[in-house]
């Protein structure tokens, strides 16, 4: 049995949860509506199981673990950003509303460029076109995690860094804004040690150090920022590890059928794409669109676009990268 | 290739029997609500269903010192009579009140309290702050003057030093009290305990 397939299961699967989160149900939830069957998918399923924004960070968790797992190379992995940013920019400076709306005067070139380097998440009040582009750069952390042949040291430097932010966090230093990247990167560290361990590169009492070291980080930031308290993503960070963990261990015939099917292949291949085109291409047609038909019918409509987008992104630069 | 999919399919039936278990137990048993309570039911807002629980669930900040009484970990929280006198239960029964989720802390001969009764729907919830309100100083405790308008305070010196204040957030009627024999200790305590509710929770 192939590794790809848990990993291209949970990937198309984090695809499926992160579009709806972020994209179906955010933007209804930014309106202020709660339809059904949206609201009674709350009331049964993610209040029961204690999972905040519709499954959105769920979907992240399990998307960072995979690429912790099996990182990519480097450029391919931050594209999605370069590219969602610009289009982004030029939403806002044509007037359509993407998921920030942020003020045309704010697309100056210099907060486009720290929006490209990620300068914009790392400093507070900075205007983001991307909200999510902090995801793609934990997944940058994982391949630089990667070069790290020793398989220990780079996971254990960062979570170091993690705890030394954590600490300043809780000295008065407003760090507020670097909460969720913060949280959510010990996931990248873990689906690391993981596939160290699947590899036996790493003894298993390093692996089982690190595996618990990733863990304490999480729940240390959790924490540490009283914001991000209301959201419980550890609760969210247990079901990801446990459904990574046993698609890992328990993927049979079954997983490899589903995994090899053109849809799945499809969402786990543009999965990043679809994160940050979301609050760019689906919001710009989900605003464009609202006056004029009804919303169920704009979210199909948003949909398409936004796979469509995903679509040709991820042809193009695939083209582009060599890969 | 044909057994992988005979095994798709019969996982896929296996979830399905199970669903139409799960759909038919609640067709046939329904789901749960009593309808001999449904005139007690409180409908809380929620102001943002994204979050994994409704905020509005528990609305008191916990007191200071040793908790001695703690009802906020019940769902519905405490029948009124299980945790109040006979009258004041009857009184506020009377005005709407439902339950009642409490915390009451106690600090060698200092008390402290905060409560939050759920008014049921159709009511006013202002109707039970004035039923509270009027049943103390029916009882003798004088207006004492409030950190903040909404917050109906009444204070008594004998036999012991007390306040307790009401006030009315969403569909809950709001209890802060502290009372003890050091009456400086329980104006202080009383104020610090009011100013750290009305700053979590303001009137509305």
């Amino acid at each position: 049995m192939t590794r790809d397939v848990p990993v291209t299961l949970l990937r198309a699967g984090a695809a499926l949860l992160i579009t709806y989160g972020f994209l179906v149900t955010g933007f209804l939830a930014s309106h202020g509506s709660n339809p059904q069957p949206i609201a009674g998918l709350r009331e049964w399923v993610n209040r029961p199981l204690g999972l905040g924004e519709d499954f959105g960070p769920l979907g992240l968790m399990v998307l960072l673990l995979c690429t912790g797992y099996a990182a990519g190379g480097f450029v391919r992995t931050y594209l999605p950003v370069g590219v969602a940013t610009l289009l982004a920019a030029g939403a806002v400076l044509i007037g359509l509303d993407i998921s920030t709306v942020p003020p045309d005067k704010s697309v100056t070139l210099a907060n486009v460029a720290g929006n490209l380097t990620f300068a914009s998440h790392l400093v507070a009040d900075k205007t983001l076109l991307v909200p999510l582009a902090w995801v793609v750069g934990c997944q940058l952390v994982a391949c630089l995690v990667a070069f790290d042949r020793r398989g220990w040291f780079a996971p254990a430097a960062v979570l170091v860094a993690v705890g030394e932010l954590c600490v300043l966090a809780a000295n008065g230093v407003d760090l507020d804004h670097l909460a969720r990247p913060l949280l959510f990167l010990p996931l990248v560290l873990l689906g690391h040690v993981v596939r160290r361990l699947h590899d036996r590169a790493l003894p298993a009492w390093a692996g089982l150090l690190l595996g618990t070291g990733c863990l304490v980080a999480l729940a240390a930031v959790d924490r540490t920022f009283p914001d991000l308290r209301k959201w419980w993503y550890p609760v969210a960070a247990t079901y990801a590890v446990l459904v990574f963990l046993v698609a890992l261990l328990v993927s049979g015939r079954t997983a490899a059928s589903v995994a090899g099917r053109t849809v799945t292949r499809w969402l786990a291949d543009r999965v990043e794409w679809l994160l940050v085109l979301s609050g760019v291409v689906g919001f710009a047609v989900l605003n464009a669109l609202r006056l004029h038909i009804p919303v169920p019918v704009g979210m199909i409509v948003a949909l398409v676009a936004v796979g469509l987008a995903a679509d040709a992104c991820h042809r193009l630069t695939r083209r582009r990268s060599g890969t | 290739m044909r057994g992988a999919r005979r095994g798709a399919v019969a996982v896929g039936v296996v979830h399905v029997l199970l669903a139409v278990l799960a759909l038919g137990a609640v067709a046939v048993l329904g789901t749960g609500a009593d309808p001999d309570r449904v005139d007690l039911r409180v409908t809380l807002p929620d102001p943002d269903p994204r979050l994994p629980v409704n905020a509005d669930v528990l609305v008191i900040v916990r007191p200071p010192g040793t908790v001695v009484l703690d009802t906020t970990k019940e769902k519905r929280g405490a029948w009124l009579a299980d945790v109040l006198p006979a009258k004041e239960a009857n009184v506020l029964g009377h005005a709407g009140a439902v339950d009642a989720k409490a915390f009451v802390s106690r600090d060698g001969a200092l008390s402290r309290g905060v409560w939050q009764f759920g008014i049921r729907d159709g009511v006013d919830p202002h109707v039970a702050l004035r039923a509270a309100d009027d049943l103390y100083g029916a009882g003798g405790w004088q207006r004492a003057p409030g950190p903040r308008r909404g917050l109906l305070v009444r204070a008594q010196t004998q036999p012991i030093a007390a306040y307790r204040a009401h006030y009315v957030v969403g569909p809950y009627l709001i209890r802060v009290e502290a009372y003890g024999s050091d009456a400086a200790a329980v104006d202080r305590e009383f104020a610090a305990l009011a100013g750290r509710q009305l700053a979590e929770r303001p009137p509305r």
